[in-house]
């Protein structure tokens, strides 16, 4: 089968064709329909994710994968056919993270898909059956796949973390793929969202999308911003970008009380907040990783209704992931990029 | 009484800014004497430091019904009426109002010293007062309410409607108690006006899919039209099949508005095993049959909610002024200050809404 794996940091992925893997009990073998493509994949294939050094080459990518099912061991546990995304933490289910039921920080995860063990950059793969989140037919497979990882992750931090309710003030710092859903899911909560970015395309998708978008380097729009809520500042503030001076702008944004939630992360970056906010203005921070499979399942019936719709700006078959991954890199994609893995052969 | 959908300009625009001010002549008052004993009196302006409210819109609910039979003991004589919404005739300096502000008025009065108050709850507060029970209400022209009950109201928001503001802010309340995440899916059973109300916040507030469940058919029907994904006439063949085949085999949370033992057991009944029930109706009866084995197995949650607090008001107000949630088809029936019996004989009626007082 197909596959574009990291062979060499830095390289190029490369197309190999690799044998079909065998099915295990517990499993279901799956036919990859699309793979979504996440900045993540490109720290991935240039090395620089923390568990970089560890990960055995080569490495085939993807952790935002729409399946149809082929079978499963013992057969007839799913359907074939059945449409699902894939849960990404194939966790143990026995560490104290697991009991507390954290399966997105297992400390000893069984599988870890497209990060430690293959994700969707391939045309056939294997996922443990109580992984996979069936999703509405209604959703094509292009827009499924991000739901796993760039619309999860958002509505775990608007919702659980953020604690966004209606009437909620919300800013949304960065519209890309996560930031472009935490968006949408604030509105579907009945609050009242703000998003914010400097990428002129991802401005205008947000604004067809009816997010009040505005650009985050306007003095005049972040003291707009701050008017409008009389002053005060908004009650939540979700972070996706991780830059010194977007974690500085979210602490502008926030009121007093308020929550800043941090979804984007990078290796080299800190939060710094002024005490004084943090202790005379009770400024809560709270950083939000991926999405608990109950949280997968409630982001999924958002879209189902059509009160959330996936935004994928780019379309490439699995032979052209080199050219996406450049296109993120650049910070040209609006949404979420995804390969379609179901076309050519 | 007149229809339900008519408001009556010219009553209004006869009792101008001069009558409003409070100073002249006399004000009327419905004055309840006694258990169901109503008087239309004249009365005094109200002798207050507080700032007196040119009331213009009252609703009757059912507390009103309940002190009116005697079923809640209050002292005689008694002016009800808490849902109320006016504007402001007198405003004493530093009050923070102004003369001629359209204004809600929140009810509850609290003595922000109890354990309640202290915490942040003085919804609930053991010394406080309700407007309309402990001391007197709206149905008069003049009444004095302290300015920290004030909320002003938008342009946009007709005293035709505001008095729903008030039920709306308990109903945001509770779903703040209970608090309704995007995604989930929501049950609610009773379909009086609070149950459309809760309807329209939990679709407000992301829930998906709604289910509305009751008797009366024409409730139904307006509840598809607020916005119910599924409804089922409760006791319907298959209804509980179909309730359970919308939510995934069981309801994240539900929302009982009927206020009967019976409903409180189909509402454990039709939630899902872990999801929450929240207990919003008002249950007189002291005993009853409740499967209680269910609501260990299911280990449910189940909260209660009572009115509202202070910051429930102006969210009542903006979901309102946003049209998230629509008023004017809840009222079913509007009277004048001198119909006050014979709108609380309708208001006891199975198929009415909300009935208004204008005053």
């Amino acid at each position: 089968m197909r596959a574009m794996a990291v062979t060499a940091y830095g390289d190029p992925l490369t197309l190999l064709d690799l044998p079909e893997p065998d099915l295990p009990p517990g499993f279901a073998l799956l036919d990859v329909l699309a793979s979504g493509v996440c900045f993540t994949d490109v720290k991935i294939a240039r090395g620089r994710m923390p568990s970089s050094a560890d990960l055995a080459l080569p490495h085939v990518p993807g952790h935002e994968v729409c399946a149809a099912v082929v079978g499963t061991n013992p057969p007839g546990v799913l359907a074939t056919g059945t449409r699902a995304i894939v849960y990404q933490y194939w966790s143990c289910g026995r560490c104290p993270a697991c009991r507390r039921g954290h399966d997105a920080m297992c400390s000893s995860l069984e599988g870890w898909m497209g990060f430690r063990d293959p994700g969707g950059f391939e045309e056939r793969l294997i996922a443990p059956v109580d992984r996979l989140i069936p999703v509405p037919t209604s959703v094509d497979p292009i827009h499924a796949a991000p739901m796993s990882c760039a619309l999860g992750t958002a509505y775990r931090s608007v919702v659980t973390r953020g604690g966004v309710r209606a009437a909620n003030r919300v800013a949304v710092i960065g519209l890309g793929g996560v930031g472009i859903h935490a968006a949408q899911v604030a509105i579907a909560s009945g609050a009242h969202v703000v998003g914010f970015d400097v990428h002129d395309p991802t401005l205008t998708r947000a604004g067809e999308l009816g997010i009040d978008a505005r650009r985050s380097d306007d003095a005049e729009a972040i003291a707009a911003t701050i008017d409008e809520t009389g002053g005060e500042g908004v009650d939540v503030v979700i972070e996706t970008v991780a830059h010194e001076a977007t974690l500085s702008l979210a602490n502008a944004l926030v009121r007093k009380g308020g929550r800043i939630v941090a979804v984007g992360h990078a290796p080299t970056t800190a939060l710094t907040l002024p005490t004084v906010r943090l202790v005379l203005d009770e400024v809560e921070i709270v950083g939000s990783r991926y999405a608990s499979l109950d949280e997968m399942h409630r982001a999924v019936a958002l879209v189902a209704d059509g009160r959330v719709r996936p935004v994928v700006g780019l379309v490439r078959p699995l032979e052209e992931v080199n050219e996406v991954l450049e296109a993120l890199e650049s910070g040209e994609v609006v949404g979420r990029a995804v390969l379609d893995v179901s076309s050519g052969s | 009484m007149r229809p339900g959908g008519a408001c009556c300009r010219d009553r209004r625009d006869r009792s101008g800014t001069t009558r409003a001010s409070g100073e002249e002549r006399v004000l009327r008052a419905a004055i309840l004497t006694g258990p169901e004993r109503i008087e239309v009196r004249t009365v005094p302006p109200p002798a207050s430091r507080d700032p007196l409210v040119r009331i213009r819109s009252v609703g009757i609910c059912g507390t009103d019904q309940k002190i009116f039979h005697g079923a809640i003991p209050v002292g005689y004589p008694r002016v009800m009426g808490h849902e109320l919404s006016g504007e402001v005739a007198v405003a004493p300096p530093g009050s923070g109002v102004s003369v001629g502000s359209r204004v809600l008025v929140d009810p509850g009065i609290t003595c922000g010293t109890c354990r309640q108050c202290r915490e942040g709850r003085g919804n609930i507060c053991t010394r406080g007062w309700l407007i309309g029970r402990d001391r007197d209400g709206g149905l008069r022209e003049v009444l004095d309410v302290p300015a920290t009950n004030l909320h002003t109201l938008p342009p946009s928001l007709d005293h035709d409607v505001a008095p729903l503001l008030q039920v709306l802010a308990t109903c945001v309340h509770a779903q703040q108690r209970s608090p309704v995440a995007a995604g989930e899916s929501v049950v609610i059973v009773g379909l009086g006006v609070t149950g459309l109300l809760h309807l329209q916040l939990a679709k407000h507030r992301g829930a998906s899919p709604v289910v509305c469940v009751t008797r009366n058919e024409a409730k139904l029907e307006l509840a598809r039209r607020l916005g119910a994904d599924v409804t089922v006439r409760a006791g319907e063949s298959g209804g509980s099949d179909r309730v359970a085949g919308a939510t995934g085999g069981g309801a994240d949370l539900v929302i009982e508005c009927a206020g009967t033992v019976a409903t409180l057991a189909s509402a454990i009944e039709v939630a899902r095993i872990g999801g929450r029930i929240l207990s919003y109706g008002t249950i007189s009866e002291v005993e009853g049959a409740l499967p209680f084995y269910d609501l260990y197995y299911k280990e449910l949650a189940i909260t209660n909610a009572r009115s509202a607090l202070a910051a429930d008001f102006p969210a009542a107000i903006t979901a309102v002024a946003e049209r998230h949630v629509q008023l004017a088809p809840l009222v079913s029936h509007r009277f004048e200050l001198d119909e006050v019996e014979e709108a609380i004989r309708v208001g006891g009626e199975g198929g009415s809404l909300k009935v208004l007082i204008e005053v």
